[in-house]
């Protein structure tokens, strides 16, 4: 019951600040809406060669596009830890007796709520290119978004604990998150790879995530691809939470 | 109460505290000094429930930070040099919310009577960023006092700030000793440690070098005495060296040289030295003990440690 309040307080003030500066929003969401803008149209004229996925070039790329959003939207989050561990901010809030799990899951939360609005609005903004989706699916697809920022904001929160500097972080975070991204298929579906790519690909969990997020958007609610997807993204945010966790306890003790 | 018991705390192979033990009663200021690296600020998170000491253990108010460093955090308040405040907050919001931290049970209406404790109630409605360093340092001494804690653990707080802000806050941490809080203060500043500090606690590279009032301490070592002249203070000084009496100068004052001399025999020495300036034909104006500094005796008990 403490965690859980505590988790509310700490929420509740990066909340705060997320409403003192909205438009960061929207600055997050500019990039994965000039993909659906500008890159989603070259998929048009490939969405009938053998391999591609069903559905349209939309209903393929656009879940892809929300679990890359899910990925690096979350992947950024550890500048501000670091900003605020230099300015003793962190530290103010250690000699409360608030709980340690809460400190980190009341922040993750926040970026979880970041991302859900942003893919919120990129879901609308993909309506009138050709996106088709129920509400069902897209509640679940929104769900799976929120998985993959926890376990990525978690990931990002414990790799900005152990280096602490900025200048480390942004090389290793990013260069850590494009081969992810890459092996995942959410630019050009996996169908259309080679073998071996295919074989590296199996251990990316994000694959997984994104195939649960075509067959969501093309009504399948109910497929394994789904199950899996939801439940290895699920298995990788709470151990991510329990890693992020340990390591601020860690970097405090 | 705070009760430091053989605490230990290593960082790999380096030894930060060894076996220390000290403690600081309600009502009362202790001033923990030492050169930095010698574990003071080790000792005071270690206090605070915030590291985990290798070995022994710190109790406060009656609870262990090893059997649960949570209820002790939630019975100290913590300062130091940097106020790390949320710029975009008001400060009654800012208060407010450390105190919803603490689980304290009218936030609000204590974060008003701290603002108005430390004439702040003016600029309650104003954002954190806008206040000057002194502001937000009695920011800082108000989020450490939210919760009401029975332990205040003050590390360097009047460091960086003005004279008359430094006093204010002297004033105001005073105040609070006198509402039964055991406080431990921890600074560079050893004639701020000698004008509030009860006792006084030396570290030096990890260990505890001397415990003791503030008065024993600056007893600590050797009397020293001045002596006054007028007259060349040349054969003076020559004078009390054929008398075998190690002077060094001292400041004068009224057209007098001065020197200093220190001895564990005064009695037989300064009569000595009275000889010797006189069959010199040094006109002596004053022969007094000299009131040492805390400082004078830290310098000296560091010199004796370092020998």
């Amino acid at each position: 019951m403490k965690t859980l309040r505590d988790t509310w307080l700490i929420f509740g003030r990066y909340f705060g600040i997320l409403l003192g500066n909205p438009v960061w929003v929207i600055i997050g969401v500019t990039q994965p809406v000039l993909y659906l803008v500008l890159f989603a149209p070259l998929l048009k004229s490939i969405a009938t060669v053998q391999g591609f996925p069903p559905g349209g070039a939309y209903n393929v790329f656009v879940p892809g596009l929300l679990i890359q959003l899910g990925l690096f939207g979350a992947a950024g989050v550890g500048f501000s830890l670091i900003a605020e561990l230099r300015a003793g901010v962190i530290e103010r809030l250690r000699v409360t007796p608030v709980s340690r799990i809460s400190l980190m899951l009341g922040r993750a939360l926040r970026d979880m709520l970041v991302l859900l609005i942003q893919s919120a609005i990129l879901l609308l903004l993909a309506i009138p290119f050709g996106l088709q989706a129920t509400v069902g699916g897209a509640a679940v697809m929104l769900a799976l978004v929120a998985l993959v920022g926890l376990a990525t904001a978690c990931i990002a929160y414990a790799v900005a604990l152990w280096l602490r500097s900025e200048d480390s972080y942004a090389p290793l975070i990013f260069t850590a998150s494009l081969p992810l991204l890459l092996l995942s298929g959410v630019l050009l579906p996996l169908t259309l790879a080679p073998d071996w790519l295919r074989t590296i690909a199996d251990v990316n969990p994000l694959s997984y995530a994104v195939n649960a997020a075509r067959d969501l958007f093309n009504g399948h609610m109910a497929s394994p691809e789904v199950a899996k997807g939801t439940l290895i993204m699920a298995v990788l945010a709470v151990g991510s939470l329990i890693l992020a966790a340990r390591s601020f306890n860690r970097a405090i003790a | 109460m705070i009760e430091v018991r053989g605490v230990t705390r290593r960082f790999g192979g380096f030894v930060a505290l060894d076996d220390i033990s000290f403690d600081v009663r309600p009502g009362e200021i202790v001033a923990l000094l030492g050169p930095n690296g010698a574990g003071k600020t080790t000792a005071s998170r270690i206090i605070a429930g915030i590291l985990a000491p290798t070995t022994g253990d710190a109790v406060v108010d009656g609870v262990s930070v090893r059997e649960d460093p949570t209820a002790v955090r939630a019975r100290c308040g913590f300062v130091t040099d940097t106020p790390a405040l949320y710029d975009r907050m008001p400060l009654r919001d800012y208060l407010a919310f450390f105190g919803r931290l603490y689980d304290v049970r009218s936030p609000a209406a204590r974060a008003a009577e701290l603002a108005e404790q430390l004439g702040l109630t003016g600029v309650a409605g104003q954002r954190l960023g806008a206040f000057s360093r002194g502001m937000r340092q009695k920011v800082a001494i108000a989020r450490a006092l939210i919760h009401d804690p029975p332990v205040l653990l003050l590390d360097e707080p009047a460091s960086a700030l003005d004279p008359e802000m430094a006093q204010t806050l002297r004033a105001f941490i005073v105040s609070l000793r006198a509402r039964e809080r055991s406080i431990l203060l921890t600074t560079h500043d050893l004639d701020e440690a000698q004008r509030i500090a009860d006792r006084v606690v030396v570290v030096y590279r990890g260990r505890v070098l001397r415990t003791g009032a503030t008065s024993e301490i600056r007893a600590t070592g050797r009397p020293t005495y001045v002596v006054t002249f007028t007259g060349d203070a040349g054969r003076a000084r020559g004078a009390l060296g054929a008398a075998g009496v190690d002077a060094e100068p001292a400041n004068g004052a009224n057209g007098c040289s001065a020197l200093r001399f220190a001895t564990d025999d005064p009695a037989n020495t300064n009569a000595g030295v009275l000889r010797a300036l006189l069959d010199a034909g040094v006109g002596v104006v004053t022969l007094s003990a000299e009131e040492r500094s805390l400082e004078d005796a830290y310098l000296e008990i560091l010199r004796e440690a370092k020998a």
